[in-house]
């Protein structure tokens, strides 16, 4: 091995931590958390702001809190509750919302989100 | 500039297990993680909105359109979703539920033409599909509640199950004829008629959003209606790259990237369900015993038309893993991917060679061929 072979393999490995953090770091977390209710402009709130909001939508209010660069809905007047079942969001395009209530809460951000769409 | 996010993902696991042997894949590294730098700091000109339309979120992704320009096309694939959905709502008073009336008293109506070929495609899918698609299922759903925007608490009895089935009429007993008069549909069954295009108009919708899209000009853009999707063109100089939702988890189970102009459409048993004594219900229910299916986890089904791979994703479900492959022949669909409940994987060669896993380990598969 070289002198220059090693200083490459430094560097190389210096990198890596850079990549990682690239691949998976915060280009993958969201920075907003984005709010429609139907027939409604969206809202759009920051995920650094810890707060909670009540959301007026078909059926009552939905409450939405974001703590910790993450959202979820934590109370809603729907009879199920999925969109409470499921939990918090964080990254980049991750959606859930309260149908009957007619409200969608997804996460943006201004990385890369992995993919286009998701089909489920 | 090109970027697949994905695939430099997996470069980077391969390289560390490298690092000691190769000083050529470190330096390739390098430069690699300075494309990944450029590329993730491009904003790509894609505009991306959610409606909510047809009883779902419908997202609308496009590449190379401005924000007033998106918002508008938004706006009107909004209201030509809502439209179709009134005059196919089979719960709702509106043209649907008047046909519904209609055949159940006289076993006649006459109808548009439009509508006229909309119901024959949806028999021919159910004849196609040996009635595991059938449009023709709605009494059987309403009994089970899942017709509704909040889901059901408990299933019905089995006598009533019993009792729904032998109230299903026989696709047979259809014709649809055209004459100088108009388009005429009759049906010869006595029985209570309940068309319920649920499992098939959200496919025809969204062609027919693509469609406007395509006069408007825009020749490069996904629409996706509650998880089921068709995407056109590409995302500039890459292609659209498609995530497929894990069955058990949150998470994306596998990636495809769409080749100028496909449907993804995908039915599992996690997107409707109660649970009830410590079982779970789902949505799909199989037309042959009144339950739903119980063979699998998930289905996916990539088709050039939404409306065939939306009926398709839900009969391929309720074939389950031992009668698949013949439907899907019958219906004309060579991509189909199960997931069964363990996560093993049962898909085409078609879809084979293009499917991307994301998860790990990865998964059992097992490829089959079509008869």
């Amino acid at each position: 091995m070289t002198r220059v072979d090693l200083l490459i393999m430094i560097i190389a490995v210096a990198a890596l931590p850079l990549l990682y953090l690239q691949l998976w770091g915060p280009n993958y977390r969201g920075t907003e958390v984005n709010i429609i209710v139907a027939d409604q402009k969206p809202q759009r709130h920051s995920l650094l702001r810890d707060q909670t909001l009540a959301i007026k939508g078909k059926l009552g209010d939905s409450i939405i809190t974001i703590n910790n660069g993450k959202a979820a809905f934590i109370e809603s007047p729907c009879r199920n509750k999925q969109c409470i079942h499921s939990g918090w969001h964080s990254r980049n395009g991750d959606t859930t919302a309260c149908l009957p209530n007619r409200i969608t809460l997804s996460v943006v951000g201004d990385g890369i989100a992995r993919f286009d769409s998701v089909t489920f | 500039m090109s970027l697949n996010v994905n695939w430099l993902k997996h470069f980077h696991l391969f390289t560390l297990a490298s690092t000691t042997r190769s000083v050529s894949f470190l330096f390739a590294l390098i430069l690699l993680s300075g494309v990944v730098a450029c590329s993730s700091n491009d904003d790509e000109p894609i505009y991306r909105n959610q409606i909510l339309a047809f009883g779902t979120i419908v997202e609308v992704t496009l590449f190379d359109i401005d924000e007033t320009e998106g918002d508008r096309l938004s706006k009107d694939i909004r209201e030509m979703m809502e439209e179709f959905h009134h005059h196919w709502h089979a719960w709702q008073p509106g043209p649907l539920t008047a046909l519904n009336n209609a055949l159940s008293q006289t076993g006649y109506s006459k109808i548009s033409a439009e509508d006229g070929q909309l119901i024959a495609q949806s028999l021919t899918l159910a004849k196609t599909s040996e009635g595991l698609f059938n449009p023709i299922l709605g009494k059987l759903i309403a009994l089970w509640g899942f017709q509704g925007e909040e889901t059901p608490l408990s299933p019905p009895s089995k006598q009533n199950i019993e009792e729904a089935m032998t109230l299903i009429p026989s696709i047979d007993k259809f014709t649809i004829n055209s004459d100088d008069k108009g388009t005429h549909l009759s049906v010869a069954s006595g029985k209570p008629i309940h068309f319920d295009l649920g499992g098939f108009a959200k496919g025809v919708i969204v062609d027919r959003s693509i469609e406007y899209l395509r006069r408007q000009g825009v020749n490069n853009a996904i629409i996706n209606a509650g998880g089921d999707l068709r995407a056109i063109g590409s995302a500039g100089e890459r292609p659209w790259r498609i995530g497929i939702r894990h069955p058990r988890d949150l998470g994306v189970f596998a990636s495809i990237t769409i080749n100028k102009d496909e449907s993804i459409f995908t039915s599992g048993d996690y997107e409707r369900y109660f649970e009830y004594e410590g079982k779970r219900y789902h949505h799909i229910i199989d037309p042959r015993n009144g339950y739903p299916a119980d063979s699998v986890a998930s289905v996916t089904v990539l088709h050039h038309d939404s409306a065939t791979a939306d009926a398709a994703a839900t009969a391929l479900f309720i074939a389950g893993t031992q009668q698949w492959q013949r439907i899907a022949k019958s219906m004309g669909v060579e991509h189909v991917m199960l997931i069964d409940k363990e996560n093993k994987v049962y898909l085409t060669p078609e879809l084979a060679q293009r499917m991307e896993y994301e998860v790990s380990p990865p998964p059992v598969v097992e490829i089959r061929e079509l008869p």
